[in-house]
């Protein structure tokens, strides 16, 4: 390598090096589980992506503290963070018939058929857990929906693992008791 | 899960399915962070405009690919800078004068072809620097330094996503590294190029950070509450929230806040 090479290179630290690729590998790995739990959380779709974006800055800022192991974690309380703060701004808490209205513009189009039934299943979801208290809906995202075990979602929360069982359980019986109340009042 | 309801697990299974539109929002993460967006959105499957990328992956290690990207995009900053230097004479101002390569695939350097400090900059990533001499009698101070997109219909015609990504890359990769002055240049050519850009929000917020993090506080800050109250729904006020505070005064930013080292640019 030239004298001149040497001259380019310090602009290229390898911890430099290090940390983009850690951060490149991250949102390679998790930009999906942040943009899905952020949905989840309340975030229109028309915003998941700007809100991902700012958790994985956070992230980006916090990086040299968080362990490799904890990633995840960090970054799903940095996007329950997020989403909380921005909820305030878009979240609305739309009405069935609200959502109705919007899948019927969609159905204009003649290939939508199956996608308006997908979303008319994800806005049924949405508002269900949107009833739901913050802590029984995290523990629905991770365990149901991000298919993690109750031990990871403990860590994840910071709670007994006990806890999570139980905040499922009930979780899961809110959202069944929703989702047959609105089945039964539309038929 | 066998106990839930059926239509219950059949929402979760829509929930698990639910994806992006497109890997836009992705490859915007990725240039927020002063990454490149080619390689990781090509793993997204964003699409025909990063296959350049694609191809990178498959063939070279991740690391490897690192390495090229950084030391390219270190090089055209070093080279844009060494083409900023003041001139020797006050009455000449160096104005280069920046033009896009087509839309060709992401650079692939080997070891001998790394950039030479003795090469022109146009050899090290298809952006080619041109110095052009002002008008006669210049007697500025700061030498021309906005670098304007050459005219020409293959310039418009490369007016790309990608390409306005990389823009704003620079700037953002030069203001990771606490270089306002620099960052500062970068941005007015993002600005020349792309007035009506898709990520102007985006090129805004990092005009307000240059300012604060180059010194300019107050106008920084009366930047990003205007800004905040044209957009309040932005999710941009969480990164200009050290400027929304009072806790900085002219001259010195938030504590939070890395100042530049060129601040006095």
């Amino acid at each position: 390598m030239s004298a001149n090479v040497s001259r380019v290179l310090p602009l290229v630290g390898v911890a430099d090096v290090t940390r983009e690729e850690r951060l490149r590998r991250s949102v390679d790995e998790h930009y999906l589980f942040v943009w899905r739990s952020l949905r989840r959380l309340g975030v229109p779709e028309s915003e998941a992506d700007d809100v991902a974006q700012e958790t994985f800055l956070v992230f980006s800022r916090k990086l040299d503290g968080v362990d490799a192991s904890a990633e995840r974690g960090f970054l799903f309380r940095a996007a329950t963070y997020a989403a909380m703060h921005a909820q305030r701004k878009y979240r609305r808490q739309r009405t069935l018939e609200e959502s109705a209205a919007i899948l019927d513009g969609d159905g204009e189009h003649p290939s939508v058929e199956e996608d308006a039934e997908r979303q008319e299943t994800l806005v049924l979801l949405d508002s269900l857990l949107a009833k739901l208290s913050d802590d029984l809906r995290v523990v629905v995202i991770l365990c149901d929906l991000e298919e993690m075990t109750m031990n990871e979602a403990a860590e994840i929360l910071s709670v007994p693992v006990g806890t999570v069982a139980s905040r499922l359980r009930r979780a899961r019986a809110g959202l069944s008791a929703g989702m047959t109340r609105i089945t039964r009042s539309m038929r | 899960m066998s106990e839930l309801d059926p239509l219950l697990r059949r929402a979760f299974d829509a929930a698990r399915a639910e994806r992006p539109r497109s890997g836009k929002g992705k490859a915007q993460t990725l240039a927020a962070l002063g990454l490149s967006a080619a390689t990781a959105t090509a793993s997204a499957g964003a699409g025909g405009s990063v296959a350049g990328g694609a191809r990178l992956v498959s063939a070279w290690p991740w690391w490897g690919i690192g390495v090229a990207l950084v030391v390219t995009s270190g090089a055209v900053l070093w080279s844009v800078e060494e083409s900023a230097a003041p001139p020797a004479a006050a009455s000449v101002a160096a104005a280069p004068v920046v033009s896009s390569a087509a839309d060709t695939a992401a650079p692939v350097l080997t070891v001998d072809q790394l950039p030479n400090v003795a090469e022109p900059p146009s050899v090290a990533d298809g952006v080619k620097l041109a110095e052009a001499t002002s008008a006669a009698g210049s007697t500025s101070r700061r030498p021309a330094l906005r670098p304007v997109l050459a005219p020409g219909p293959s310039a418009v015609a490369s007016e790309s996503l990608r390409d306005e990504i990389e823009a704003i890359e620079r700037v953002s990769h030069a203001l990771s590294q606490r270089r306002c002055g620099l960052a500062r240049a970068h941005l007015s050519a993002y600005d020349a190029r792309f007035p009506n850009g898709k990520l102007r929000r985006e090129a805004d917020v990092v005009g307000i950070e240059i300012a604060g993090r180059s010194g300019q506080t107050d106008r920084a800050r009366s930047a990003a509450r205007s800004f905040v109250a044209r957009f309040p729904d932005t999710p941009y006020a969480l990164r200009l929230a050290p400027w929304l505070r009072d806790d900085a005064t002219e001259g010195r930013g938030p504590a939070s806040v890395d100042m530049c080292t060129d601040a006095a640019d």
